[in-house]
């Protein structure tokens, strides 16, 4: 379904993994999922769907470049998307970022 | 929606005036009103555990800024083991390394939308027919 966004994931070459990973890397990592849809109805009937998703990234580069890597990718899906939050993880010391965005279908 | 009728201009006018001092209380109300059903659906949708997240889930004074009336939902307080109750639900709604996300209140909030706007029309309606009355 979010073929587009798991190629200009993968070109990243940051390790992905659709909805969750069974055993997450030591290193930087992606993990990207659906989450629900988007309607727009007219007349009745639904004219227009979406699915609303989002993009994580758990890195230890704190000097942006994995971060600009990733957004770089959703981007270019051309979708809709923001970027939801940014968490320190002071156990693990990742910074979580977390997009979300929405897939026009 | 609600259907008034006035004689005469005047009387309108009155009604009206009457409408604009009650207005920021309306607007209060019906958002405490679409609030409230946010809340049930972020309740519902909150994961089972002992009980502390769901309990620690409320809603902020309102606030009126140059006429935008808001709230916001949130998640007060600790749990049993001394753990900020939104430090929980940030790590279960968003995930953490290790930690598989549950994202409930995007998708409760997304659930109860419709429901919300629908509470705060009618919820409009009402006040504004029993106030220019």
């Amino acid at each position: 379904m979010l073929s587009q966004l798991r190629k200009a994931l993968d070109a990243t070459l940051i390790p992905v993994a659709h909805i969750a990973w069974s055993h997450a890397p030591n290193g930087d990592y992606i993990v990207y999922a659906e989450e629900g849809s988007t309607q727009i109805f007219a007349d009745n009937a639904m004219r227009s769907r979406g699915f609303v998703g989002t993009v994580d990234l758990y890195t230890r580069d704190d000097s942006g470049g994995q971060m600009a890597l990733v957004e770089a990718a959703i981007i270019s899906t051309k979708w809709p998307w923001y970027l939801n939050s940014i968490q320190y993880e002071a156990d693990t010391h990742y910074i979580h970022y977390e997009w979300v965005f929405e897939a026009v279908v | 929606m609600a259907k008034i009728e006035w004689d005469g201009i005047k009387e309108y006018q009155a009604a009206i005036a009457k409408l604009e001092i009650k207005t920021e209380g309306i607007m209060k109300q019906a958002v405490y009103e679409g609030a409230a059903v946010v809340i049930d659906a972020v309740k519902a949708e909150c994961p089972e555990d002992s009980g502390d997240l769901r309990a620690s889930i409320g809603l902020a004074h309102m606030q009126n800024d140059r006429g935008f009336v808001h709230t916001k939902l949130g998640f007060d307080g600790y749990d049993g083991n001394g753990v900020p109750n939104i430090v929980k639900a940030r790590v279960i709604n968003s995930g953490a390394h290790g930690v598989a996300k549950n994202p409930f209140v995007r998708r409760a909030t997304n659930k109860a939308k419709e429901k919300s706007k629908s509470a705060m029309a009618k919820e409009f309606a009402k006040a504004i027919e029993k106030t220019m009355k």
